[in-house]
């Protein structure tokens, strides 16, 4: 089981709906974003140019650095659903967590001494919805689901892109992010971030 | 970012108080210093209690360090570090407690017997004194750093033996009784000074010299390693520099960490969050 | 209308009374009055979720709301919604912090103090009624009806029908809005003009084709001056994406990189202002590589007529012709070709292609009875010649190669134009939307698959000679008023209807109110709406000439951040005796302007009918209600009820659809929305509807999608044509040389003073302040940037703005200037810098980007809640409009679009400097914790009216 987000960048036009929805829905405070959206480009030089929305979160990696590094164990791989996730009650802020990451999708929430972060909204997914930023998606660029799962619309929009339309983040660390990126280059030339 | 003091300073001190660990350890294996080890022994558990006060500081609530060694049986470095710690404060106050109980039933003159329960303590003082530092290293190396994985443990464990070494050597030189022991111990030392001064060099082979100038020129080369390098070697001849090449130790055992907080803080990996609050584009 | 007085009404009025004491704004404004009511009280934990609509911009959205015990706790988008399909943007989302926001106005204020100050004092609602009454009404005794003006348009509580009619109510010709003129109109209007049909915008749900889910046949799409990804995010964004995913190709033309632009196949960034340039070369490249569909436009538009050179109109058969019998009924009028088969001038009767006696060429000049005629095509033609895609190239700034790419992608796959609001705020408003609508029709798409402009739903299905009303929404005024000629009738229908009319409607009245209107002498466009020419409207203020308006209604929004140059606006408010303010919201308007302000609901609190999406209608819901706020239509009506009783009946020379019946098109009560609502969706009441919510939402409409209208065999034999005069598309606009004339079809019987011709055709007009101008005014380099504005997803025109979590994602606006022009100025992203124009200077942050052309600067317009702000010392407060607020710079000077009198809001010049953050304005995202939403502990209310 390797739930996680999958975004379509061919369709996002970077609009911040999944942001807003993500602050409403986990109730995160202001200048904290458990999710954003880069802006990538434009490249070239106008009026002959492209460019690209990136939005990134918690990119739920196979070897989570940030579990590792969790002196406490708050942060932890759910059973229920592969995530990973923080546990507010075992966070004692140390900040290690944010060390580790190596995409910075962690943010110290200095009021709660807590570090937060995307959890694929679980209180959703137990009440057997979408996470908020993927119901909203105004351009349904986000997609969530099981890569292991031929049927989910996750692995379905992979195999219908093809491999060489699928990017990742750049992975110094051998995190291996679960969440990838599809990108066409009649979109935009997708690139490697360093 | 600024500098993270209580951090830094508990995993100072926290060395600090290994290096000094390992160095009653090293007197009660070698059957040495012996009038020297009582002050040693009580150093190395100050040390590490202050280093402890300082993780607690840093973290701000005791609940939070006892929460911070679940990490231990994952083999979370932060979490074995706390763990190792506490350890080695208990060994130094068990030594502390045997030597002083030794010292009682000895004569005046005579160097106390601690017995086996003090070369089973002086062992482990010994063995944790070197793995403490070792397990510092590792929980301070910044992960998106990864030479540092075996660079700041060798950084540390040399930072932590030329303190302790030092340190030791300066408390037999207050001492005035073993002159004998205090060359003995100086060569020690200045071995422990070299070691460092060659595990800092590899360390700043790998950084590429990328650090603030005043910070690793000054502190950790001149002052870390220069300094007391020429202050043991003539120690045998002047004493007091011993105390000289303490600090100097100590300010080379600080820069070295406030680089390493530089490096972890100066590698953020692809902070994509911080980037979209920038409002700008990653790429022109 | 009698005034509804029940008891919940007056006990509140009762309570309301108690209070009375002046209060600064944010603390005793959102102070409750009302006692809660029992019903949630100790009531356990209910949650619920309820099907709604947003509100957030015209096109709302299908939405869910969670409430928990009364409080709207969570929005989202509906999935069940054909084209938003549960897509839900951040306006949307954000609602959440308007409704519940420390500056939603719950109640009644009266000023205390000077304008300018933020002082208010909380009043009943019989006294602020009766406070507006007994001011319209000496106003009205003292100056006459002209003295009462209305106004709309801001965003949020829209009120668009009711600003047109409370003017007319009171007899007074006066109503404007800042987007009319300025935001569609010219669009909308044009499109009736021209072929009596739905025009090309996305954004106001005309374009729906494009976005059918299935068997959808376009290919590709012209988004030109439009960003529905960015305007209509959830909903037409969404429809983009996906039409995008199924593989259709786009073309933009917008000077800025929109994330529209980002995603089309050819991006042609276009000189501001100079649109309609580009047009005119793909005319001639059509033209010239014959890309147009010839029969169509042969025998479905006017080009082939032969036009009079003296009148500029089609030369109708009998005029060249006087033997010449048509067999058409008078109602069609026969017109002139120059015929292929017979090589001869020949009368040209409206046939079916096949059945036509013609063969008539589009293009020829030539002499006929000693007078040289070209025909519409050739006229188009001759105006296009010149428009080379190099000189395009050179004038609009566009790279030859995009462009012919561009014309060889639209021209090659079916599809078509969908035209945007940049496009109304030039002095081309009229000329380039006659562009884009001619080149769809000359390439044959019209009432097709797959096209933009198609007519839906049942009623488009002709059963007759197609005709057109004019006035005001789908003609309504024409028939309630018995003003205004039909167009599709003979000139002798029309009179005899208008004389019939005359006997049963208020004819003579409205039409004096029609003629008096100011400004329609030159811009008789702006008929269709029915509204005033506003530069017009603010020289009347300050000259009081030709009539001084000094009662002002105001009916949304924020007008000191929408009007162009609000400066010049601002100078006149003092002219203004009594200024009245209804909006959910406090703005920059009620701060600098309002005597008197009627709280109004906001979309989570007020009964409505959404917009439709792709012809499904869906509930707005009155999902909560707090305080004691009403539904927008209700405080004019109650305000009429009041001066009608001082009246004791009649408003004098106020205008009435039947004795003691006003005009004005607003509910008196909120149990009339709810009725009003229910039936819209079939249901027969408020209670039913809301007890089987899912058994009347949504409204699926039978044939909605409906094709080649216009070749349906009608009662008279013929194809059924389109609702024109010519019974065919009017490339050639020929109705704008009557209307310009006469005000011919509006103003009927009784005709306005004619004024200089209207270009019938796309024509190119150099922007007034532009590079170019300003060279050959010796101002060249003084304001070497052209500035152009646009929107962004976080905001609808005013609204937002006291959101956190949209402002902490764009605290400020984001000036785009290319590198290398801010290379030159030494300006480096990030920085603040001013934007100055010849009317004002503001500050935003430089964005440096390759999306603009290094001549161009582009912005969102911004307006600044925070600075007014209960935190900043009322001494330093300002009313937050002149910090960074676009319409500083604008300008509302002529030269005006000749039809509809628009205004430059885009596509004039501008210099930019090193500037610092303006005092008040907030940039950190903890800086807007005072805008986080406050009143959820406000108990939930039962309705006022």
């Amino acid at each position: 089981m390797r739930n996680c987000l999958v975004i379509d960048l061919d369709r996002c036009t970077g609009c911040d709906s999944c942001v807003a929805a993500c602050k409403h829905e986990n109730n995160v405070s202001l200048g904290i974003y458990w999710n954003r959206v880069n802006v990538v480009g434009p490249s070239g030089e106008w009026p002959r140019i492209e460019g690209y929305w990136l939005p990134t979160q918690c990119q739920q990696c196979e070897n989570a650095a940030c579990e590792a590094a969790c002196p406490t164990g708050a942060t932890y791989r759910d059973e229920k659903y592969g995530l990973i996730l923080i546990d507010k009650e075992k966070c004692i802020g140390c900040q290690s967590c944010i060390e580790a990451c190596p995409f910075g999708a962690r943010t110290y929430n200095e009021e709660l001494n807590i570090v937060e972060k995307c959890t694929c909204c679980v209180q959703r997914l137990d009440a057997g919805e979408k996470p908020a930023c993927v119901h909203n998606c105004c351009t349904g660029a986000r997609l969530f689901g099981d890569l292991d799962d031929p049927e989910s619309d996750v692995a379905k929009a992979i195999a219908a892109a093809g491999e060489e339309n699928i990017h990742w983040l750049p992975d110094a660390y051998g995190a291996s992010p679960r969440t990838c990126y599809i990108l066409h280059a009649s979109t935009a030339t997708w690139k490697e971030l360093a | 970012m600024s500098a993270q003091w209580p951090q830094l300073l508990y995993s100072l001190l926290v060395c600090f108080g290994s290096g000094t660990l390992a160095f009653l350890g090293i007197s009660e294996v070698t059957a040495s210093a012996h009038r020297s080890r009582k002050a040693v022994a009580i150093a190395a558990a100050l040390l590490l209690l202050l280093g402890g006060v300082a993780l607690v500081v840093s973290r701000g609530d005791i609940n939070a360090v006892i929460s911070m060694m679940n990490g231990a049986t994952r083999g979370n470095f932060k979490s074995l570090a706390i763990v190792g710690t506490i350890l080695s404060l208990f060994v130094a106050i068990a030594y502390t407690i045997v030597i002083f109980r030794a010292d009682s039933y000895a004569d005046e003159d005579e160097d106390a017997d601690t017995g086996t329960a003090g070369k089973i303590l002086g062992i482990i003082a010994l063995i944790f004194g070197i793995a403490l530092p070792v397990l510092m290293g590792l929980a301070d190396a910044p992960v998106r750093v990864p030479w540092t994985k075996w660079a700041a443990p060798l950084a540390y464990l040399g930072n932590a033996l030329a303190m302790g070494g030092t340190l030791a050597v300066s408390i037999i030189a207050l001492g005035k009784s073993e002159i004998r022991e205090f060359s003995r111990y100086s060569l020690l030392a200045l071995v422990a000074v070299a070691l460092q001064t060659a595990f800092f060099a590899i360390f700043a082979g790998n950084a590429g010299f990328a650090f603030d100038a005043l910070t690793f020129w000054g502190g950790v080369v001149v002052i870390g390693c220069v300094i007391p390098l020429v202050c043991m070697a003539m120690a045998p001849k002047i004493r007091t520099l011993v105390f000289v090449a303490t600090i100097g130790t100590v300010i080379g055992g600080i820069c070295i960490r406030l680089l390493m907080q530089a490096l972890a803080a100066g590698n953020p990996g692809l902070n994509l969050i911080f980037a979209a609050t920038q409002h700008a584009s990653l790429v022109g | 209308m009698a005034l509804n007085t029940n008891v919940t009404r007056r006990s509140f009025v009762k309570m309301a009374a108690l209070a009375g004491a002046a209060a600064a704004i944010g603390t005793q404004m959102t102070g409750s009055l009302i006692e809660a009511p029992a019903a949630y009280a100790d009531e356990a934990e209910e949650v619920k979720v309820v099907k709604t609509s947003c509100h957030g911009c015209i096109q709302m959205c299908p939405a869910l709301a969670t409430i928990k015990n009364g409080v709207v706790v969570k929005l989202e988008g509906d999935p069940a919604a054909p084209e938003s399909r549960g897509s839900f943007c951040i306006k949307g989302l954000n609602e959440l912090h308007t409704m519940y926001s420390p500056r939603h106005i719950l109640h009644p204020l009266k000023r205390v103090g000077e304008r300018g100050g933020t002082d208010f004092e909380v009043i009943s609602w019989d006294e602020a009624i009766e406070l507006a009454a007994t001011q319209i009404k000496d106003a009205i005794d003292k100056y006459g009806n002209y003295a009462f003006f209305s106004s709309v348009g801001g965003g949020g509580s829209f009120s668009f029908i009711e600003a047109m009619t409370i003017n007319m109510a009171f007899g007074s010709p006066t109503v404007f809005e800042p987007g009319c003129a300025q935001c569609y109109l010219p669009r909308w209007s044009l499109s009736k003009l021209f072929y009596g049909g739905d025009d090309q915008s996305i954004a106001d749900n005309a374009v729906q084709e494009i976005f059918k889910v299935e068997d959808n046949k376009t290919e590709v799409v012209v988004l030109w001056a439009a960003q529905p990804s960015v305007s209509e995010t959830a909903e037409s964004g969404r429809g983009m994406a996906e039409l995008k995913a199924m593989g259709a190709k786009t073309i933009v033309v917008d000077p800025n990189f929109s994330p529209d632009a980002a995603k089309a196949d050819v991006w042609l960034s276009v000189r501001p202002g100079t649109d309609t340039g580009l047009c005119l070369s793909w005319y001639r490249y059509i033209f010239e590589n014959k890309l147009y569909d010839e029969q169509f436009t042969k025998y479905w538009t006017n080009l082939p007529f032969l036009i009079d050179p003296d009148t500029k109109l089609p030369v109708k058969a009998q005029e060249l012709f006087p033997d010449f019998k048509q067999s058409t009924p008078a109602n069609t009028p026969a017109y002139v070709c120059f015929d292929l088969k017979t090589g001869a001038v020949a009368p040209f009767e409206y046939s079916a292609p096949e059945n036509s006696a013609v063969d008539p060429e589009i293009f020829w000049e030539g002499e006929f009875n000693g007078k040289t005629y070209k025909t519409a095509g050739q006229i188009y033609k001759d105006e296009a010649e010149p428009w080379t895609l190099e000189h395009a190239e050179e004038v609009c700034w566009v790279p030859a190669d995009l462009n012919e790419e561009a014309i060889k992608l639209y021209t090659s796959l079916n599809g078509g134009i969908a035209n945007g609001v940049a496009l109304d705020m030039t002095e081309s408003a009229s000329q380039i939307p006659l562009g884009l609508m001619g080149l769809d029709s000359i390439m044959g798409r019209i009432n097709k698959p797959g096209v933009t402009m198609t007519q839906k739903g049942m009623a488009s299905i002709p059963v007759s000679r197609p005709i057109t009303k004019h006035n005001g929404f789908g003609g309504m005024f024409s028939d309630m008023y018995g003003c205004g000629a039909v167009v599709g009738m003979s000139d002798e229908e029309n009179e005899e209807r208008a004389k019939q009319l005359a006997e049963t409607r208020p004819q003579a009245l409205y039409n004096q109110i029609l003629y008096d209107r100011l400004g329609m002498k030159n811009h008789k466009g702006l008929y269709a709406w029915c509204h005033s020419h506003i530069p017009t409207v603010r020289e009347a203020i300050a000259t009081g000439e030709p009539y001084k308006p000094r009662v002002w209604f105001d009916m949304s929004g924020n007008k000191l951040a929408m009007l162009g140059n609000a400066k010049s606006w601002y100078d006149v408010f003092p002219e203004v005796d009594f200024i009245i303010a209804q909006y959910p919201m406090l703005t920059s308007f009620q701060i600098e302007a309002a005597d008197l302000v009627f709280p109004c609901r906001e979309w989570l609190e007020e009964p409505m009918v959404n917009m439709t999406q792709l012809g499904t209608q869906w509930l707005q819901n009155e999902c909560t209600h707090i305080g004691e706020t009403v539904s927008h239509g209700i405080p004019g009506a109650q305000v009429i009820a009041k001066v009608q009783e001082m009246y004791g009946g009649s408003i004098p020379n106020g205008l009435e659809m039947a004795p003691g019946v006003s005009a004005y098109m607003g509910q008196p009560n909120e149990a009339a929305v709810k009725k009003s609502v229910a039936n819209t969706l079939g249901a027969p009441d408020w209670e039913t509807l809301q007890a089987n919510i899912e058994a009347f939402v949504p409204r699926i409409p039978e044939g909605y999608w409906q094709y080649n209208q216009h070749e349906v065999i009608v009662d008279d034999g013929l194809p059924a044509g389109f609702a024109t005069e010519s019974r065919k598309i009017e490339v050639y606009c020929q109705i704008l040389i009557k209307c310009a004339c006469t005000g011919y079809p509006f103003c009927y019987p009784m005709p306005q003073e004619p004024c200089e011709d209207y270009s019938p055709i796309c024509k190119f007009i150099e922007p007034c302040e532009s590079p170019v101008n300003d060279e050959a005014n010796g101002e060249g380099g003084q304001y070497p940037f052209v500035l152009t504005s646009g929107r962004l997803p976080y905001f609808h025109h005013g609204t937002m703005r006291h959101a956190a979590f949209s402002r902490e994602l764009y605290p400020i606006p984001d000036v785009k200037i290319n590198p290398k022009a801010a290379a030159e100025l030494g300006i480096e992203h990030g920085e603040w810098i001013k934007v100055i124009s010849r009317r004002g200077e503001i500050s935003g942050r430089a964005y440096l980007t390759e999306g603009v052309a290094p001549g161009v600067v582009w912005m969102e317009r911004f307006w600044n809640p925070e600075c007014f702000d209960e935190s900043v010392p009322k001494e330093n407060r300002t009313a937050g409009w002149r910090e960074c607020n676009v319409n500083v710079l604008t300008k509302n000077t002529a030269p005006f679009n000749e039809v509809y009198g628009s205004y430059t809001n885009r596509g004039f010049t501008v210099r930019i400097e090193k500037g610092e953050k303006p005092a008040n304005v907030w940039v950190e995202p903890k800086e807007f914790a005072p805008f986080l939403p406050t009143l959820q502990n406000e108990p939930v209310t039962p309705d006022v009216f």
